[in-house]
């Protein structure tokens, strides 16, 4: 195992510092919406979750290309990481969607076209490992992932505009020309609160595939497969 | 006057900081699982 590189450290302090910082920002800093009241405050995790589990998958679909154009395995431990990593992130924006949703809609789920295609998109990734674990040889393992995740990274785009080519009551954060849905209104604070949000998440991410990395690497070296 | 959701926004946070907690510790163990297994192998190695 190789030395733990210095700036993966500090990547792990600034996380552990920032991620309470964020959180102590959107609890006191931002006001309480109007109409849904603190549970809008998730919004800000929720949103910062959804935008990190889809930027991982993307990653996955460009270590996958890395790899059929190299070979090398190295690509294909990144994107096995940012798979795990992003199914995660999914995972987070999913369940925190709920549990606004329940106030605000009334309802735990329905099945609007953004909640649809993110969850078709989570199990698309989620079979990425039954495929893996099917599959018996290194080389089969890593060149099938990297085709998977690149045909996969087709959700992410469809996930994401799908608020805007679909009728759906789920709102549009970023508005661009008012179409579609309902865009919530900022204030100064509550857009500082957000952008914060997305920035430690990115870190946070950044951080969480690092680590991941490191660990396929060591598992490979353990089963003979090398570095 | 705003909606009392106060409940909501806890069980929230509580799942995306549990969830982020939860995953983190699953990671740290796999590590130290290939970190032992990784020095298993090295001192059974054979010396040539």
């Amino acid at each position: 195992m190789t030395k733990k590189p210095k700036r993966l450290t500090l990547l792990d302090i600034l996380c552990l510092i920032l991620v309470p910082a964020a959180m102590v920002l959107i609890l006191f800093f931002t006001p309480t919406e109007r109409v849904m009241g603190p549970v809008q405050k998730v919004f800000y995790f929720h949103v910062s979750a959804a935008w990190a589990g889809m930027l991982s998958f993307l990653l996955a679909a460009a270590a996958g290309a890395g790899y059929l154009i190299t070979r090398e395995q190295k690509w294909d431990w990144l994107s096995l990481s940012a798979i795990e990593v992003g199914l995660v992130f999914g995972l987070i924006a999913i369940l925190s969607g709920m549990i606004w949703a329940q106030p605000i809609w009334n309802t735990w789920w329905v099945w609007d076209p953004r909640l649809t295609t993110t969850a078709i998109m989570e199990l698309i990734y989620l079979a990425y490992f039954i495929l893996r674990s099917s599959l018996d040889t290194i080389e089969s393992r890593a060149r099938l992932g990297a085709v998977y995740a690149i045909v996969s990274a087709a959700t992410v785009p469809l996930t994401f505009f799908s608020i805007r080519l679909f009728r759906t009551i789920h709102p549009v954060v970023i508005a661009m020309g008012g179409s579609g849905g309902s865009a919530f209104n900022m204030t100064p604070r509550m857009l500082l609160a957000f952008f914060s949000s997305l920035f430690v998440f990115t870190l946070l991410l950044s951080d969480l595939v690092w680590h991941r990395y490191r660990l396929a690497r060591l598992q490979a070296v353990n089963c003979g497969e090398g570095v | 006057m705003p909606v009392d959701t106060m409940t909501e926004m806890i069980l929230g946070f509580s799942v995306i900081i549990g969830v982020l907690v939860v995953y983190i510790l699953t990671l740290v163990a796999r590590v130290r699982r290939a970190q032992a297994k990784n020095e298993l192998i090295s001192e059974n190695q054979p010396e040539y």
